[in-house]
């Protein structure tokens, strides 16, 4: 390629664009690190800052301490996190495999049917009392993993369109000449060959449960369910229904059981560390996946 | 061809959502009445030993109590011995649901609209007209008249009229929990810097005292908030002189004098409030961000941050106030103690739509407006276990056991039925029942004590005031604008929004019910 002077230019905006918006998404997550190790008094004094005066552990050593709530809540989510993503990717892409052979009958209507819950859904309360009514699932484990987050009409449509576009017909038929049945086929020629797309839509089903609070919210009352999200939610909101209005005198007390601001923060920044961690060795097959799966057929 | 199968699609999934929806809802009623009648057939029946308070007793029943709060270690063992005394006394079990604060005003709609099987839920006075409007809760009117035996006695100390603070438009949503006046407005200090400072409590009559004191703390602190206030927290819902039928929208001036609505943000006393803060801010008494900021009071003064706050006050603030800051507080009363519907019925007990049997669960609930010994349970847990009673008549924990390490610690008699009957926790003053009924009788009543306006008809009107109001409100009473230039503004969209029709519709309301007394 010509190093003109214009290319170089070029090269040079674009770092820049770049630059600054790496700085736009690293900024929060280092001020809310700061917060976490500043000590609790300066935080309240002297508000939040990158170059906090007097750095303090206390916030983690709480946590590491008197944190066997905060470490349930964490396995909670481990585990809803790790059942859901494979209960999800499996669903899903039995049903985008299916979707995506030819000879499926119905297979429009089944298509129409799965896309049809894209745009339309029976609401809060509605949805509230078939699970809670007809499944019984309040205050169960399950409450965290099947509501919403089970199986998402995008992710069966992306898989779909991947086995469809992205896996020649001939290796199916090859398949089939060797004698292999659907199940067969599903395993070792569609799951193998379409692991960009599965690594792509399990990292979203991933994503989508590790940072879920609403079903926590909706469908348990009892802590011994709660993953860390709805804990840090607990903490905040109670903090927000105390500030804005809603409390009572009787209630000030209340406060004084509340962990303190940089425990909100290290809470927080400890809930969101796995996700930064994993989130590198996925990226390779991240784009991939989304951009073979995105064109529409 | 394709769209004739996606139109009976839609048709037929219309067709199934209607027919489940219908079928659903006919059988509740359908159950609902029948086991009505057959409550009312056996109450004629009944022999006296199974009748308490005119309901027949003699099926067992279970009850869901909705509470607010966290789940206790210890919930079951004290659930036990509170069924205990339940099933002997009542024939009654109950079954606690615990919802922290923040979750409750998510959780409780959805279970009450969901089916949920609940009969005692936690009414807050804002969301009243919601639960109503939609169905959520019963209107316990007849049942007051008919079966209210203990609730009726529990409030006779104070004056009848305030357990009929819990109505809209003559629906009964609750029954207000037993408790003090709340209405007059405090300025809590730190002791240690108000003494420095060469002050005493007696120093200060009204808010117009505090510029001298501010003046020499804030020479002694400069670093400090002399006045600290947090987003929606601001002065007017905190430093009260009216009675702002429900909403601020229209009040009546002077904790309610006369029965003339008005618009309190045009009146010399809102502007008077704002001036002053305005002066203060100036000055550097109010932190520039306390429109926005969320750190509570609490915490500002443990962090040494501030001096002073509003609070609403009571015989038991200064306690209060003290432990929620770890510091010790001196609040002085700034207003008179008034006595609205607002402020008295903020919290009540009603009973959900949903409820199996709702004499049963109004039983449960007027046997809780009389029973310490349940009350102590909810509240504290089981004695000798949880807690111990001093030599003082005060409860405590008992020897090795403390906050942190005890399994019931619930401790939130603020919203339990009638926590008048039960204990009093260490730190507070052993009379405080009596000092609390005293404070009650004492307060300014309001001439509309027992009004709440229906806002159904207005709800556009309510939505758009509400907009303007927090747009400006919070800016105006922390004095971070100048209330000469922004006020007038305030009050122009205020207008523009329908300000006058509100006020209009509430003197109608209000005069209607005036001369229906």
């Amino acid at each position: 390629m010509l190093k003109t002077r214009e290319n170089r230019r070029y090269q040079i905006l674009c770092n820049v664009v770049l630059a600054l918006l790496t700085i736009f998404m690293v900024f929060p997550f280092a001020l809310l690190f700061m917060s976490s190790i500043t000590e609790e008094n300066t935080l309240i004094m002297n508000g939040y800052s990158l170059f906090p005066r007097k750095l303090s552990l206390e916030a983690y050593k709480y946590i590491f301490q008197n944190g066997q709530k905060i470490f349930h809540a964490y396995g909670v989510t481990i585990f809803v996190t790790v059942a859901g993503t494979c209960i999800n990717l499996w669903m899903s892409s039995m049903l985008a495999f299916g979707l995506s052979r030819k000879n499926l009958p119905f297979r429009r209507v089944i298509t129409f049917y799965v896309f049809f819950t894209m745009l339309f859904n029976g609401g809060l309360v509605p949805t509230y009392m078939m699970y809670t009514g007809t499944f019984h699932i309040k205050n169960t484990i399950f409450a965290m993993i099947v509501p919403n987050l089970l199986m998402s009409a995008v992710n069966v449509l992306l898989v779909r369109t991947y086995f469809t576009n992205s896996i020649p017909e001939a290796l199916y038929e090859a398949a089939e000449i060797d004698g292999a049945g659907q199940m067969r086929i599903y395993f070792q020629v569609a799951l193998p060959l379409g692991k960009p797309i599965l690594v792509t839509t399990g990292l979203f089903a991933a994503l989508g449960y590790w940072n879920d609070w609403t079903n926590g919210l909706y469908y348990v009352n009892q802590e011994q369910f709660w993953g860390i999200q709805n804990l840090l939610n607990k903490m905040i909101s109670d903090v927000q229904a105390l500030t804005s209005g809603l409390m009572s005198k009787e209630m000030a007390g209340m406060i004084a059981t509340m962990p303190s601001v940089s425990v909100r923060m290290a809470i927080a920044f400890v809930a969101m560390l796995p996700i930064l961690a994993v989130y590198p060795f996925l990226q390779k097959y991240f784009a991939e996946g989304i951009a073979m799966g995105a064109v529409k057929g | 061809m394709k769209k004739r199968v996606v139109s009976w699609l839609l048709t037929g999934i219309l067709a199934v959502s209607m027919l489940t929806g219908c079928g659903d809802s006919a059988k509740q009623d359908n159950g609902g009445s029948a086991e009505t009648e057959a409550a009312a057939k056996t109450q004629t029946e009944g022999e006296g030993g199974n009748v308490v308070n005119g309901i027949d007793i003699s099926e067992p029943y279970e009850a869901t109590m909705v509470l607010i709060g966290s789940q206790q270690a210890d919930q079951q063992m004290v659930l036990d011995k509170i069924n205990e005394i339940l099933m002997r006394d009542i024939n009654t079990k109950m079954d606690i649901v615990m919802l922290s604060m923040g979750d409750f005003t998510t959780q409780l709609p959805l279970m009450l609209q969901g089916g949920d099987k609940v009969d005692l839920v936690p009414v807050i006075n804002s969301f009243a007209g919601t639960f109503i409007n939609n169905k959520m809760v019963l209107d316990l009117s007849g049942y007051v008249e008919q079966y209210g035996v203990n609730m009726k006695e529990a409030f006779a100390d104070m004056g009848e009229e305030l357990l009929y603070t819990g109505c809209i438009n003559d629906f009964m949503f609750g029954i207000p929990v037993v408790k003090g006046s709340s209405g007059v407005s405090t300025i809590c200090m730190r002791a240690d810097w108000l003494e420095e400072a060469g002050f005493t409590r007696e120093d200060i009559k009204g808010v117009e005292d505090m510029d001298q004191v501010y003046e020499k703390v804030y020479a002694n602190h400069p670093e400090a908030i002399m006045m600290w206030m947090t987003k929606g927290n601001t002065a007017d819902s905190r430093y009260e002189v009216t009675d702002p039928l429900t909403d601020y929208n229209g009040v009546l001036l002077n904790y309610g004098e006369k029965p003339e609505v008005v618009n309190y943000f045009a009146s010399d006393e809102y502007k008077e409030l704002v001036t002053r803060h305005y002066e203060w801010a100036q000055k550097g008494w109010i932190s520039k961000d306390a429109a926005t900021t969320t750190d509570t009071a609490a915490s500002a003064i443990q962090a040494g941050r501030a001096f002073s706050y509003y609070t609403p006050g009571g015989p038991d603030a200064e306690a209060a106030n003290s432990a929620g800051s770890g510091t010790e507080m001196i609040c002085v009363p700034v207003t008179e103690g008034q006595l609205t519907t607002t402020g008295y019925c903020w919290n009540s007990w009603g009973i959900a739509q949903a409820s199996e049997n709702p004499e049963r669960a109004f039983l449960l609930l007027d046997y809780l407006y009389n029973s310490g010994e349940v009350t102590d349970l909810i509240n504290f847990g089981i004695e000798g276990t949880h807690y111990v009673v001093g030599e003082d008549g005060l409860y405590h924990y008992p020897d090795g056991v403390d906050l942190t390490s005890s399994s019931y610690t619930f401790n939130q008699g603020w919203e339990l039925p009638n926590q008048f009957r039960g204990g009093i926790w260490e730190g507070n003053d052993p009379d405080l029942w009596e000092k609390n009924i005293e404070a009650t009788k004492s307060a300014k009543h309001s001439c509309a004590l027992g009004f709440a306006y229906d806002s159904s008809a207005l709800s556009t009107e309510i939505a758009a005031l509400s907009n303007i109001k927090s747009q400006y409100i919070d800016s105006l009473n922390t004095g971070a604008v100048d209330p000469s230039v922004e006020l007038p503004k305030f009050l122009e969209e205020l207008d523009n929004a329908g300000m006058q029709k509100v006020i209009e519709e509430k003197q109608a309301q209000l005069d209607a019910w005036y001369a229906s007394k």
